[in-house]
């Protein structure tokens, strides 16, 4: 009767923290997270490819009757843009861009839950990936813009606990965010037959769309306002 | 078996998952803080908003930032509950 009872109440899924292994290629391990990871790159370097390739050139020649996908992308690309510059000065020109290749990279990641993959973002090792590249562009910045300056601010010992907990906050915010949403989605998909038809399409709204906007906006505007902060 | 029931209720409690469980819903409370702090966030910003309306995209962009760092306390209790629930 207990062990019935413990079988009930605890929560059995198949979901685990480190990713499970799908194939091998050699002595190294493919996780099912690497899979969606490099899935999600090959759709948007193909993207960015079109998007240069075939539309960009057209764009120059006439801007008399802008598309609704023409202003979309200047929009987004504009407001990376202007925030990077509000935010860093100078190093707009590097950190715009490359926050737009991250967020994106998290959107697209997260919304590959959507075609029943494992996203990569609820991998601890590629959030952690993301937090230390922002901690290290943060660090890098710093000592640009202020050399041996920046070292008075490594004087207050508080300041060295609160730079160094940087990349672990970025990473288990956006961690632990999409990983409890792809916990939560993965219980509704293994309820029975009469919920899992109609429960999802509104559950997925808020556990992986709502997430992937929100968690990218985030971790790109935090990354920007540390990097001002540090060299201002 | 009302007695059988509590029996297995009791065993359960008591069990290495029973006390994990109940350590996972202690975990969770960290949303009540979480929502106590977006919830006057939220409505600062509200109040900000009705009494300046130019200044609504600025104080929409800090109360993103605010309401960001409120609800990292809130996935950080739900990180822990799932730590504790999956391993």
């Amino acid at each position: 009767m207990s062990g019935n009872l413990v079988t009930i109440l605890s929560v059995k899924t198949d979901v685990s923290i480190p990713p499970k292994t799908v194939f091998r290629i050699g002595p190294m391990p493919i996780s099912e997270t690497m899979v969606s990871a490099f899935i999600t790159m090959v759709v948007l370097v193909v993207l960015a490819l079109i998007i240069r390739v075939a539309f960009v050139p057209r764009w120059r020649k006439n801007d008399v009757k802008p598309s609704g996908f023409r202003i979309f992308v200047e929009s987004m690309v504009n407001m990376f843009d202007s925030s990077a510059r509000e935010q860093s000065g100078g190093y707009g020109v590097f950190v715009g861009p490359f926050y737009f290749s991250l967020a994106g990279f998290i959107a697209l990641g997260t919304l590959t839950e959507l075609i029943g993959l494992r996203p990569p973002t609820s991998d601890l090792n590629a959030t952690l990936a993301l937090g230390i590249m922002s901690f290290a562009l943060i660090v890098f910045f710093g000592f640009h813009k202020k050399h041996a300056k920046r070292l008075l601010h490594y004087c207050n010992p508080i300041n060295i606990i609160s730079d160094g907990v940087v990349p672990f906050s970025l990473a288990l915010r956006l961690f632990g965010s999409v990983f409890s949403g792809y916990i939560i989605m993965h219980l509704i998909y293994g309820l029975p037959i009469f919920a899992r038809v109609a429960l999802p399409a509104v559950a997925s709204v808020i556990f992986t769309l709502f997430h992937a906007l929100i968690q990218s906006y985030i971790f790109m505007f935090l990354s920007m306002s540390f990097i001002g902060e540090a060299i201002e | 078996m009302v007695l059988s029931v509590i029996n297995a209720v009791v065993v359960f409690l008591t069990s290495v998952e029973g006390l994990a469980a109940i350590g996972a819903g202690i975990a969770a409370f960290t949303g009540l803080g979480a929502g106590i702090a977006m919830g006057i966030t939220a409505g600062k910003a509200v109040e900000g908003i009705a009494r300046q309306p130019d200044a609504e995209k600025k104080i929409r962009s800090s109360m993103m930032l605010g309401l960001a760092f409120a609800e990292t306390t809130a996935i950080y209790g739900v990180l822990v509950a799932i730590l504790i629930m999956v391993m």
